[in-house]
Protein backbone atom coordinates (compact mmCIF):
# COMPACT_ATOMS: atom_id res chain seq x y z
CA UNK A 1 0.00 0.00 0.00
CA UNK A 2 1.77 2.80 -1.10
CA UNK A 3 0.28 6.43 0.96
CA UNK A 4 0.46 9.73 -0.69
CA UNK A 5 0.88 12.99 1.27
CA UNK A 6 -3.05 12.76 1.02
CA UNK A 7 -3.73 9.56 2.52
CA UNK A 8 -1.36 10.42 5.62
CA UNK A 9 -2.94 13.60 5.75
CA UNK A 10 -6.35 12.09 5.86
CA UNK A 11 -5.09 9.20 8.65
CA UNK A 12 -3.76 12.12 11.08
CA UNK A 13 -6.96 13.83 10.33
CA UNK A 14 -9.18 10.73 11.96
CA UNK A 15 -6.85 10.01 14.15
CA UNK A 16 -6.70 13.73 15.75
CA UNK A 17 -3.09 14.56 15.04
CA UNK A 18 -1.58 17.49 13.80
CA UNK A 19 1.42 17.12 11.87
CA UNK A 20 3.89 19.56 10.73
CA UNK A 21 5.29 19.69 6.60
CA UNK A 22 8.57 17.46 7.52
CA UNK A 23 6.29 14.69 9.35
CA UNK A 24 3.75 14.52 6.86
CA UNK A 25 6.54 13.80 4.52
CA UNK A 26 8.46 11.41 6.64
CA UNK A 27 5.85 9.41 7.43
CA UNK A 28 4.64 8.07 4.19
CA UNK A 29 7.63 6.69 3.17
CA UNK A 30 7.84 4.41 6.88
CA UNK A 31 4.51 3.46 6.45
CA UNK A 32 4.39 2.18 3.50
CA UNK A 33 7.08 0.36 3.66
CA UNK A 34 5.36 -0.79 6.86
CA UNK A 35 2.56 -2.15 5.11
CA UNK A 36 4.38 -3.22 2.37
CA UNK A 37 5.95 -5.67 4.73
CA UNK A 38 2.44 -7.04 5.92
CA UNK A 39 1.08 -7.00 2.70
CA UNK A 40 2.58 -10.92 3.10
CA UNK A 41 -0.34 -11.82 5.25
CA UNK A 42 -3.05 -12.04 2.39
CA UNK A 43 -0.76 -14.66 1.32
CA UNK A 44 -2.06 -16.84 3.93
CA UNK A 45 -5.11 -19.02 3.96
CA UNK A 46 -7.58 -18.71 6.95
CA UNK A 47 -10.42 -19.44 5.34
CA UNK A 48 -10.68 -22.82 7.72
CA UNK A 49 -10.15 -20.83 10.69
CA UNK A 50 -13.27 -18.72 12.80
CA UNK A 51 -12.40 -15.21 11.37
CA UNK A 52 -12.22 -13.75 15.25
CA UNK A 53 -10.45 -15.97 18.42
CA UNK A 54 -13.08 -17.49 21.17
CA UNK A 55 -13.59 -14.80 24.12
CA UNK A 56 -16.04 -15.14 27.04
CA UNK A 57 -17.91 -12.69 28.84
CA UNK A 58 -16.39 -12.16 32.84
CA UNK A 59 -19.38 -11.20 34.54
CA UNK A 60 -19.67 -9.25 37.84
CA UNK A 61 -22.85 -8.01 39.97
CA UNK A 62 -24.07 -4.69 39.10
CA UNK A 63 -22.89 -3.02 42.69
CA UNK A 64 -21.62 0.66 42.73
CA UNK A 65 -18.18 0.98 44.13
CA UNK A 66 -17.49 4.60 45.31
CA UNK A 67 -13.77 5.68 44.77
CA UNK A 68 -12.56 7.00 47.61
CA UNK A 69 -12.95 10.88 48.14
CA UNK A 70 -9.74 11.63 48.09
CA UNK A 71 -8.51 9.58 45.29
CA UNK A 72 -11.38 11.32 43.37
CA UNK A 73 -10.29 14.72 43.80
CA UNK A 74 -6.96 13.78 42.81
CA UNK A 75 -7.43 12.03 39.32
CA UNK A 76 -10.13 15.25 38.86
CA UNK A 77 -7.32 18.03 39.86
CA UNK A 78 -4.92 17.51 36.83
CA UNK A 79 -8.06 19.23 34.46
CA UNK A 80 -9.66 22.16 34.04
CA UNK A 81 -12.22 22.45 36.16
CA UNK A 82 -15.36 24.99 37.00
CA UNK A 83 -18.09 24.71 39.34
CA UNK A 84 -17.25 21.26 39.59
CA UNK A 85 -17.25 20.24 35.89
CA UNK A 86 -14.38 19.71 33.89
CA UNK A 87 -14.07 22.61 31.06
CA UNK A 88 -14.04 21.92 27.43
CA UNK A 89 -13.02 23.79 24.24
CA UNK A 90 -15.81 24.83 21.97
CA UNK A 91 -17.51 22.11 19.85
CA UNK A 92 -19.56 24.22 17.37
CA UNK B 1 27.75 -2.35 49.86
CA UNK B 2 25.15 -2.05 47.01
CA UNK B 3 22.46 -3.64 45.26
CA UNK B 4 25.10 -5.72 43.20
CA UNK B 5 26.01 -7.31 46.84
CA UNK B 6 22.66 -9.04 46.50
CA UNK B 7 20.37 -10.66 45.09
CA UNK B 8 16.66 -10.59 46.25
CA UNK B 9 16.89 -14.01 47.99
CA UNK B 10 20.15 -13.80 49.81
CA UNK B 11 18.97 -9.77 50.83
CA UNK B 12 15.84 -11.83 52.41
CA UNK B 13 18.25 -14.35 54.48
CA UNK B 14 20.25 -11.29 55.89
CA UNK B 15 17.31 -8.80 56.37
CA UNK B 16 16.11 -11.92 58.30
CA UNK B 17 18.47 -12.64 60.44
CA UNK B 18 18.99 -8.85 61.42
CA UNK B 19 22.82 -8.69 59.25
CA UNK B 20 21.36 -5.98 57.08
CA UNK B 21 18.54 -3.86 57.42
CA UNK B 22 15.96 -2.10 54.69
CA UNK B 23 17.28 1.19 55.44
CA UNK B 24 20.89 0.18 54.91
CA UNK B 25 20.34 -1.14 51.40
CA UNK B 26 17.48 1.55 50.32
CA UNK B 27 20.80 3.99 50.99
CA UNK B 28 23.09 1.81 49.34
CA UNK B 29 20.96 1.73 46.42
CA UNK B 30 20.14 5.41 46.67
CA UNK B 31 23.63 6.00 47.03
CA UNK B 32 24.83 4.47 44.02
CA UNK B 33 21.93 5.89 41.92
CA UNK B 34 23.04 9.10 42.57
CA UNK B 35 27.00 8.49 41.80
CA UNK B 36 26.24 7.02 38.53
CA UNK B 37 22.50 7.35 36.99
CA UNK B 38 23.32 10.48 35.66
CA UNK B 39 25.54 8.97 33.38
CA UNK B 40 22.82 5.95 32.16
CA UNK B 41 19.61 7.94 32.49
CA UNK B 42 17.60 4.42 33.97
CA UNK B 43 15.61 6.94 35.87
CA UNK B 44 12.82 9.36 35.58
CA UNK B 45 11.92 10.02 39.11
CA UNK B 46 14.06 9.16 41.97
CA UNK B 47 11.57 9.08 45.19
CA UNK B 48 14.01 9.20 47.90
CA UNK B 49 11.43 10.65 50.48
CA UNK B 50 8.72 7.63 50.08
CA UNK B 51 11.67 4.99 49.52
CA UNK B 52 13.45 5.86 53.13
CA UNK B 53 9.87 5.89 54.71
CA UNK B 54 8.60 2.59 53.10
CA UNK B 55 12.30 1.08 54.29
CA UNK B 56 11.82 2.45 57.86
CA UNK B 57 8.52 0.70 58.11
CA UNK B 58 9.71 -2.20 56.50
CA UNK B 59 12.86 -2.61 59.42
CA UNK B 60 10.15 -2.00 61.99
CA UNK B 61 7.62 -4.90 60.17
CA UNK B 62 10.89 -7.05 60.73
CA UNK B 63 11.36 -5.46 63.99
CA UNK B 64 8.39 -6.99 65.60
CA UNK B 65 8.87 -10.76 63.71
CA UNK B 66 7.17 -10.17 60.61
CA UNK B 67 8.57 -12.54 57.64
CA UNK B 68 7.60 -11.95 54.16
CA UNK B 69 9.42 -12.63 50.34
CA UNK B 70 10.13 -8.68 49.90
CA UNK B 71 10.06 -6.96 53.14
CA UNK B 72 11.98 -4.18 52.69
CA UNK B 73 13.65 -5.00 49.35
CA UNK B 74 14.57 -2.07 47.11
CA UNK B 75 13.35 -2.10 43.62
CA UNK B 76 12.21 0.21 40.59
CA UNK B 77 9.36 0.17 38.40
CA UNK B 78 8.55 0.85 34.78
CA UNK B 79 7.31 4.45 34.65
CA UNK B 80 4.17 2.91 32.86
CA UNK B 81 2.76 1.88 35.97
CA UNK B 82 0.69 4.07 38.22
CA UNK B 83 2.11 4.91 41.42
CA UNK B 84 -0.20 7.26 43.62
CA UNK B 85 1.05 10.37 43.83
CA UNK B 86 3.87 10.30 41.82
CA UNK B 87 4.34 11.27 38.42
CA UNK B 88 3.67 8.82 35.78
CA UNK B 89 4.46 9.67 32.42
CA UNK B 90 4.96 6.70 29.71
CA UNK B 91 8.09 8.35 28.89
CA UNK B 92 5.73 10.77 27.04
CA UNK B 93 5.45 14.78 26.70
CA UNK B 94 1.97 14.40 26.66
CA UNK B 95 1.75 13.20 30.71
CA UNK B 96 4.94 14.93 31.50
CA UNK B 97 3.68 16.57 34.71
CA UNK B 98 0.87 13.78 35.50
CA UNK B 99 0.24 12.42 38.57
CA UNK B 100 -1.10 8.84 39.45
CA UNK B 101 -4.23 9.26 41.40
CA UNK B 102 -3.72 5.74 42.77
CA UNK B 103 -1.70 2.55 42.12
CA UNK B 104 -1.76 -0.36 40.07
CA UNK B 105 -2.77 -3.45 41.66
CA UNK B 106 1.00 -4.71 41.43
CA UNK B 107 2.41 -1.66 42.95
CA UNK B 108 -0.60 -2.05 45.77
CA UNK B 109 0.36 -5.97 46.32
CA UNK B 110 3.76 -4.95 46.46
CA UNK B 111 3.49 -2.17 49.31
CA UNK B 112 1.38 -4.46 51.04
CA UNK B 113 4.16 -6.88 51.09
CA UNK B 114 6.52 -4.54 52.25
CA UNK B 115 8.72 -4.02 49.19
CA UNK B 116 10.56 -0.32 48.71
CA UNK B 117 9.86 1.15 45.61
CA UNK B 118 12.84 3.60 44.80
CA UNK B 119 11.65 5.18 41.82
CA UNK B 120 10.21 5.17 38.03
CA UNK B 121 12.62 3.91 35.24
CA UNK B 122 12.88 5.05 31.83
CA UNK B 123 11.08 3.43 28.60
CA UNK B 124 10.15 3.90 24.96
CA UNK B 125 7.32 6.18 24.85
CA UNK B 126 4.12 4.14 25.77
CA UNK B 127 6.56 0.86 25.44
CA UNK B 128 6.77 1.79 21.67
CA UNK B 129 10.09 0.63 20.91
CA UNK B 130 13.05 -2.53 21.34
CA UNK B 131 15.66 0.24 22.16
CA UNK B 132 14.37 3.27 24.95
CA UNK B 133 15.47 5.72 22.28
CA UNK B 134 12.24 6.25 21.86
CA UNK B 135 11.75 7.94 25.23
CA UNK B 136 10.76 11.65 25.07
CA UNK B 137 13.03 12.31 27.63
CA UNK B 138 16.53 10.86 26.70
CA UNK B 139 17.58 7.63 25.76
CA UNK B 140 18.75 5.36 28.47
CA UNK B 141 22.41 3.76 28.05
CA UNK B 142 23.67 0.19 28.21
CA UNK B 143 25.82 -0.50 31.27
CA UNK B 144 28.05 -3.15 29.61
CA UNK B 145 28.94 -0.39 26.95
CA UNK B 146 27.73 3.04 27.20
CA UNK B 147 27.52 3.79 23.28
CA UNK B 148 25.49 1.07 23.19
CA UNK B 149 21.32 0.81 23.84
CA UNK B 150 19.83 -1.43 26.82
CA UNK B 151 17.01 -2.99 24.75
CA UNK B 152 13.25 -1.51 24.76
CA UNK B 153 10.79 -1.05 25.90
CA UNK B 154 12.07 -1.56 29.45
CA UNK B 155 15.57 -0.72 28.95
CA UNK B 156 15.80 1.52 31.81
CA UNK B 157 14.68 -0.88 34.39
CA UNK B 158 17.10 -3.19 33.09
CA UNK B 159 20.11 -0.87 32.80
CA UNK B 160 19.09 -0.17 36.41
CA UNK B 161 19.30 -3.98 37.46
CA UNK B 162 22.59 -4.36 35.14
CA UNK B 163 24.10 -1.39 36.96
CA UNK B 164 23.35 -2.83 40.88
CA UNK B 165 20.73 0.34 41.42
CA UNK B 166 17.93 -2.10 43.17
CA UNK B 167 17.49 -5.48 43.89
CA UNK B 168 15.15 -6.26 41.17
CA UNK B 169 12.33 -4.30 38.29
CA UNK B 170 9.52 -4.67 36.95
CA UNK B 171 9.03 -4.07 33.27
CA UNK B 172 5.71 -4.60 30.80
CA UNK B 173 6.51 -7.12 27.96
CA UNK B 174 3.74 -6.44 25.10
CA UNK B 175 6.09 -8.25 22.19
CA UNK B 176 9.26 -8.67 24.03
CA UNK B 177 9.99 -5.70 26.11
CA UNK B 178 11.29 -7.31 29.00
CA UNK B 179 12.72 -10.56 27.73
CA UNK B 180 15.14 -8.26 25.11
CA UNK B 181 16.28 -5.75 27.62
CA UNK B 182 17.43 -8.87 29.71
CA UNK B 183 19.05 -10.04 26.83
CA UNK B 184 20.76 -7.20 26.25
CA UNK B 185 21.96 -6.58 29.75
CA UNK B 186 22.71 -10.48 31.58
CA UNK B 187 19.73 -9.98 33.45
CA UNK B 188 16.64 -12.81 34.01
CA UNK B 189 13.35 -11.11 32.26
CA UNK B 190 10.12 -12.82 33.14
CA UNK B 191 7.00 -12.21 30.82
CA UNK B 192 3.90 -14.19 32.16
CA UNK B 193 1.37 -15.46 30.74
CA UNK B 194 -1.41 -12.96 29.41
CA UNK B 195 -3.58 -12.65 33.18
CA UNK B 196 -1.17 -14.25 35.26
CA UNK B 197 -0.52 -10.29 36.32
CA UNK B 198 -3.07 -7.81 36.33
CA UNK B 199 -2.84 -4.70 34.21
CA UNK B 200 -5.11 -2.73 36.48
CA UNK B 201 -2.98 0.57 36.73
CA UNK B 202 -0.99 -0.42 33.57
CA UNK B 203 -1.34 2.33 30.74
CA UNK B 204 -2.67 0.36 28.04
CA UNK B 205 -0.61 -0.40 25.11
CA UNK B 206 -1.86 -3.51 23.54
CA UNK B 207 -4.44 -4.52 25.64
CA UNK B 208 -4.38 -8.37 24.27
CA UNK B 209 -0.91 -9.22 24.71
CA UNK B 210 0.10 -6.32 27.54
CA UNK B 211 1.74 -8.45 30.60
CA UNK B 212 4.04 -7.15 33.75
CA UNK B 213 7.34 -9.05 34.89
CA UNK B 214 10.17 -8.99 36.60
CA UNK B 215 13.67 -8.32 35.77
CA UNK B 216 16.24 -10.30 38.32
CA UNK B 217 19.54 -11.08 38.64
CA UNK B 218 18.58 -14.89 39.31
CA UNK B 219 15.86 -16.90 38.09
CA UNK B 220 14.96 -17.65 41.99
CA UNK B 221 14.36 -14.20 42.28
CA UNK B 222 12.16 -14.25 39.76
CA UNK B 223 9.84 -16.65 41.04
CA UNK B 224 9.85 -14.76 44.16
CA UNK B 225 8.55 -11.50 42.47
CA UNK B 226 6.06 -13.45 40.29
CA UNK B 227 4.97 -15.36 43.17
CA UNK B 228 3.59 -12.22 44.58
CA UNK B 229 2.55 -10.44 42.14
CA UNK B 230 0.32 -13.28 39.97
CA UNK B 231 -2.96 -13.88 40.80
CA UNK B 232 -6.82 -13.13 39.81
CA UNK B 233 -8.08 -9.24 40.12
CA UNK B 234 -11.49 -8.35 40.31
CA UNK B 235 -10.50 -5.08 38.47
CA UNK B 236 -8.85 -6.71 35.50
CA UNK B 237 -11.60 -9.48 34.15
CA UNK B 238 -8.85 -10.79 31.69
CA UNK B 239 -6.85 -12.25 34.47
CA UNK B 240 -6.53 -15.97 34.68
CA UNK B 241 -8.89 -18.22 37.23
CA UNK B 242 -6.45 -20.55 37.43
CA UNK B 243 -4.50 -20.61 40.66
CA UNK B 244 -0.70 -19.01 40.99
CA UNK B 245 1.59 -22.53 40.65
CA UNK B 246 4.47 -23.21 42.76
CA UNK B 247 7.49 -21.55 41.31
CA UNK B 248 9.69 -22.42 43.70
CA UNK B 249 9.95 -26.73 42.94
CA UNK B 250 10.73 -25.84 39.12
CA UNK B 251 13.65 -24.35 40.36
CA UNK B 252 15.59 -27.54 41.58
CA UNK B 253 13.73 -29.70 38.89
CA UNK B 254 16.89 -29.33 36.42
CA UNK B 255 17.28 -30.88 32.59
CA UNK B 256 16.77 -34.44 33.11
CA UNK B 257 13.75 -35.51 31.16
CA UNK B 258 13.04 -31.96 30.40
CA UNK B 259 11.87 -32.00 26.47
CA UNK B 260 12.73 -29.10 25.10
CA UNK B 261 11.19 -28.13 21.32
CA UNK B 262 13.76 -26.03 18.68
CA UNK B 263 12.87 -24.94 15.42
CA UNK B 264 15.85 -25.62 13.53
CA UNK B 265 15.35 -22.80 11.28
CA UNK B 266 15.79 -20.14 13.77
CA UNK B 267 19.19 -20.78 14.21
CA UNK B 268 19.85 -20.19 10.65
CA UNK B 269 19.57 -16.86 8.55
CA UNK B 270 19.41 -13.45 10.45
CA UNK B 271 21.03 -15.15 13.37
CA UNK B 272 24.28 -13.84 14.74
CA UNK B 273 27.67 -16.07 13.70
CA UNK B 274 28.89 -16.35 17.25
CA UNK B 275 25.24 -16.43 18.68
CA UNK B 276 24.62 -19.74 16.56
CA UNK B 277 27.31 -21.62 17.83
CA UNK B 278 26.60 -20.82 21.30
CA UNK B 279 23.46 -21.82 20.55
CA UNK B 280 24.50 -25.26 19.25
CA UNK B 281 26.66 -25.73 22.35
CA UNK B 282 24.12 -24.74 24.44
CA UNK B 283 22.19 -27.45 23.16
CA UNK B 284 24.63 -30.13 23.52
CA UNK B 285 24.80 -29.24 27.32
CA UNK B 286 21.02 -29.50 28.01
CA UNK B 287 21.46 -33.10 25.98
CA UNK B 288 24.56 -33.82 28.26
CA UNK B 289 22.34 -33.00 31.58
CA UNK B 290 19.71 -35.40 30.45
CA UNK B 291 17.10 -33.12 28.61
CA UNK B 292 15.45 -35.06 25.34
CA UNK B 293 16.10 -32.67 22.44
CA UNK B 294 12.51 -32.22 20.11
CA UNK B 295 12.79 -30.61 16.46
CA UNK B 296 9.75 -28.72 15.63
CA UNK B 297 8.06 -26.85 13.11
CA UNK B 298 5.97 -23.80 13.83
CA UNK B 299 4.78 -23.01 10.31
CA UNK B 300 3.17 -19.66 10.98
CA UNK B 301 4.94 -18.39 13.47
CA UNK B 302 6.97 -16.60 10.42
CA UNK B 303 4.03 -14.34 10.43
CA UNK B 304 4.32 -13.69 13.85
CA UNK B 305 6.09 -10.27 13.26
CA UNK B 306 3.69 -8.45 10.63
CA UNK B 307 0.52 -10.24 12.52
CA UNK B 308 1.96 -8.37 15.78
CA UNK B 309 2.37 -4.67 13.63
CA UNK B 310 -0.60 -4.57 12.67
CA UNK B 311 -2.80 -6.10 16.05
CA UNK B 312 -0.30 -3.63 18.52
CA UNK B 313 -1.21 -0.26 16.88
CA UNK B 314 -4.85 -1.23 16.07
CA UNK B 315 -4.76 -1.71 20.04
CA UNK B 316 -2.53 1.63 20.15
CA UNK B 317 -4.61 3.51 18.13
CA UNK B 318 -7.86 2.70 20.36
CA UNK B 319 -5.82 3.17 24.00
CA UNK B 320 -3.54 6.18 22.96
CA UNK B 321 -7.21 8.18 21.98
CA UNK B 322 -8.30 8.53 26.20
CA UNK B 323 -5.19 11.71 25.14
CA UNK B 324 -7.28 14.46 24.40
CA UNK B 325 -5.97 17.27 26.76
CA UNK B 326 -9.26 17.07 29.00
CA UNK B 327 -9.17 15.64 32.57
CA UNK B 328 -5.64 14.60 32.15
CA UNK B 329 -1.95 15.36 30.21
CA UNK B 330 -0.72 18.16 28.59
CA UNK B 331 -3.84 20.26 26.96
CA UNK B 332 -2.51 22.42 23.72
CA UNK B 333 -3.08 26.65 24.70
CA UNK B 334 -4.73 28.60 22.11
CA UNK B 335 -6.17 26.12 20.01
CA UNK B 336 -9.64 27.77 19.77
CA UNK B 337 -12.02 24.86 18.84
CA UNK B 338 -12.22 21.07 20.00
CA UNK B 339 -10.73 19.67 16.82
CA UNK B 340 -7.68 21.69 16.60
CA UNK B 341 -7.10 21.70 20.20
CA UNK B 342 -7.87 17.89 20.06
CA UNK B 343 -4.79 17.56 17.25
CA UNK B 344 -2.68 20.08 18.84
CA UNK B 345 -2.38 18.48 22.04
CA UNK B 346 -1.60 14.61 21.03
CA UNK B 347 0.17 16.26 17.75
CA UNK B 348 2.43 18.45 19.86
CA UNK B 349 2.64 15.76 23.14
CA UNK B 350 3.22 12.26 21.45
CA UNK B 351 6.51 11.41 19.92
CA UNK B 352 7.37 10.22 16.25
CA UNK B 353 6.78 6.50 17.22
CA UNK B 354 3.60 6.94 19.02
CA UNK B 355 2.07 9.24 16.33
CA UNK B 356 3.53 6.32 13.76
CA UNK B 357 1.75 3.52 15.50
CA UNK B 358 -1.33 5.72 16.14
CA UNK B 359 -2.02 6.28 12.30
CA UNK B 360 -0.65 2.69 11.34
CA UNK B 361 -4.00 1.29 13.58
CA UNK B 362 -6.14 4.19 12.40
CA UNK B 363 -5.53 2.95 8.98
CA UNK B 364 -5.95 -0.68 10.16
CA UNK B 365 -8.99 -0.79 11.72
CA UNK B 366 -10.49 2.25 9.32
CA UNK B 367 -13.84 1.41 6.61
CA UNK B 368 -12.50 -0.69 3.65
CA UNK B 369 -9.48 -1.75 5.41
CA UNK B 370 -10.37 -2.99 8.84
CA UNK B 371 -11.60 -6.77 7.03
CA UNK B 372 -8.16 -6.77 5.03
CA UNK B 373 -5.57 -5.71 7.63
CA UNK B 374 -7.18 -6.34 11.11
CA UNK B 375 -9.07 -9.05 11.07
CA UNK B 376 -6.81 -10.83 8.69
CA UNK B 377 -3.85 -10.52 11.52
CA UNK B 378 -6.38 -11.91 13.95
CA UNK B 379 -7.22 -14.78 12.35
CA UNK B 380 -3.69 -15.67 11.52
CA UNK B 381 -2.74 -15.05 15.13
CA UNK B 382 -5.27 -17.78 15.39
CA UNK B 383 -3.18 -20.26 13.19
CA UNK B 384 0.06 -19.16 15.02
CA UNK B 385 -1.79 -19.83 18.96
CA UNK B 386 -2.71 -23.37 17.07
CA UNK B 387 1.07 -23.82 16.34
CA UNK B 388 2.25 -23.47 19.42
CA UNK B 389 -0.86 -25.43 20.98
CA UNK B 390 -0.04 -28.23 18.73
CA UNK B 391 3.94 -28.10 19.76
CA UNK B 392 3.24 -28.05 23.09
CA UNK B 393 1.07 -31.39 23.17
CA UNK B 394 5.26 -32.98 22.06
CA UNK B 395 7.38 -30.92 24.02
CA UNK B 396 7.17 -28.92 28.04
CA UNK B 397 9.28 -26.04 26.26
CA UNK B 398 10.14 -24.47 23.31
CA UNK B 399 14.41 -23.14 23.27
CA UNK B 400 15.21 -20.06 21.27
CA UNK B 401 17.48 -17.19 21.35
CA UNK B 402 16.13 -14.20 22.71
CA UNK B 403 17.61 -11.46 20.41
CA UNK B 404 19.11 -12.42 16.93
CA UNK B 405 22.29 -10.02 18.05
CA UNK B 406 23.47 -8.05 21.16
CA UNK B 407 22.58 -4.88 22.07
CA UNK B 408 22.90 -2.51 19.43
CA UNK B 409 24.44 0.85 19.20
CA UNK B 410 22.81 3.82 19.82
CA UNK B 411 21.43 5.69 16.96
CA UNK B 412 22.00 2.47 14.77
CA UNK B 413 18.40 1.45 13.69
CA UNK B 414 16.58 4.95 14.61
CA UNK B 415 15.47 6.25 11.00
CA UNK B 416 14.53 2.76 10.44
CA UNK B 417 11.37 1.48 12.28
CA UNK B 418 10.94 -2.07 9.77
CA UNK B 419 14.30 -2.54 11.02
CA UNK B 420 13.65 -2.26 14.52
CA UNK B 421 10.19 -3.86 14.18
CA UNK B 422 12.44 -7.05 13.67
CA UNK B 423 14.65 -6.72 16.46
CA UNK B 424 10.64 -8.97 18.02
CA UNK B 425 11.29 -11.92 15.75
CA UNK B 426 11.82 -14.67 18.52
CA UNK B 427 9.39 -12.59 20.54
CA UNK B 428 5.84 -11.58 19.38
CA UNK B 429 5.04 -15.32 18.75
CA UNK B 430 4.57 -15.79 22.84
CA UNK B 431 3.49 -12.64 23.00
CA UNK B 432 0.65 -13.23 20.37
CA UNK B 433 -0.24 -16.66 22.00
CA UNK B 434 -0.24 -15.19 25.74
CA UNK B 435 2.73 -17.96 26.38
CA UNK B 436 4.72 -17.01 29.66
CA UNK B 437 8.46 -17.01 28.27
CA UNK B 438 12.09 -16.12 30.07
CA UNK B 439 15.09 -14.69 28.67
CA UNK B 440 18.16 -16.03 30.71
CA UNK B 441 21.54 -15.14 30.67
CA UNK B 442 23.04 -17.47 28.54
CA UNK B 443 26.56 -16.19 27.93
CA UNK B 444 29.06 -13.75 26.45
CA UNK B 445 29.79 -12.68 23.15
CA UNK B 446 32.60 -10.64 21.83
CA UNK B 447 31.95 -7.51 19.30
CA UNK B 448 34.46 -5.15 18.91
CA UNK B 449 36.09 -6.02 21.67
CA UNK B 450 33.56 -5.77 23.73
CA UNK B 451 32.29 -8.36 25.43
CA UNK B 452 28.35 -7.91 25.57
CA UNK B 453 25.23 -10.72 26.83
CA UNK B 454 22.95 -12.34 25.22
CA UNK B 455 20.46 -14.30 26.55
CA UNK B 456 18.42 -17.67 25.84
CA UNK B 457 14.94 -17.95 25.80
CA UNK B 458 12.59 -20.96 26.75
CA UNK B 459 8.76 -20.41 26.07
CA UNK B 460 6.28 -22.67 27.81
CA UNK B 461 2.41 -23.41 27.69
CA UNK B 462 -0.40 -21.43 29.22
CA UNK B 463 -0.33 -20.99 32.45
CA UNK B 464 2.55 -22.80 32.85
CA UNK B 465 5.48 -20.58 34.04
CA UNK B 466 6.54 -23.50 36.47
CA UNK B 467 7.80 -25.30 32.78
CA UNK B 468 10.01 -22.03 31.92
CA UNK B 469 11.68 -21.21 35.70
CA UNK B 470 12.77 -25.02 35.59
CA UNK B 471 14.76 -24.48 32.26
CA UNK B 472 16.10 -21.04 33.27
CA UNK B 473 17.15 -22.55 36.64
CA UNK B 474 18.91 -25.15 35.38
CA UNK B 475 20.63 -23.14 32.76
CA UNK B 476 21.93 -21.04 35.31
CA UNK B 477 22.56 -23.61 37.41
CA UNK B 478 25.53 -24.71 35.28
CA UNK B 479 26.26 -21.44 34.22
CA UNK B 480 26.78 -18.17 36.54
CA UNK B 481 26.32 -16.16 34.34
CA UNK B 482 24.66 -13.66 36.93
CA UNK B 483 27.79 -13.51 38.04
CA UNK B 484 29.16 -10.89 36.26
CA UNK B 485 29.46 -7.25 36.50
CA UNK B 486 29.58 -4.58 34.15
CA UNK B 487 32.83 -2.15 35.00
CA UNK B 488 30.91 0.91 35.86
Amino acid sequence: MQFKEADIAHMADLARLELSAAELASYGAQLSAITAYIEQLQKVKTSSVALAPILYNIWREDVVEDWEVEENGQALSQGKLEQGLLKVKRVL
Amino acid sequence: MDGQMFSVASARQELDKGNVSSLELTRACLARLQAIDSELHSCLLVDEKGALAAAAEADERLRKGERGSLLGIPYLVKDILMTKGLRTTAASKILENYIAPYDATVIRKLKKAGAVMLGKTNLDEFAHGSSTENSAFGPTKNPWDLSRVPGGSSGGSAAAMAAGLCLFALGTDTGGSIRQPASFCNLVGLKPSYGRVSRFGLLSMTSSTDTIGPLTRTVEDAAMVLELIAGRDTKDATTLSVPVGDYHLPLSQGFKGLKIGVIPSYFKDGLDEGLRTEAIRALEIFKKEGAEIINLDLPYNQYSVPVYYVITPSEVSSNLARFDGIGWGRAEEGADNLLSFYKATRGHGFGPEAKRRIMLGTFALSAGYAEAYYKKAQAVRELIKLDFAQAFQKVEVIFTPTSPHAAFKLGEQVNNPLAMYLEDIYLAGASLAGLPAISVPGGFTEIDGQELPFGWQFIGPMAQEASVLRAAAAWEKINNYQERRPNL
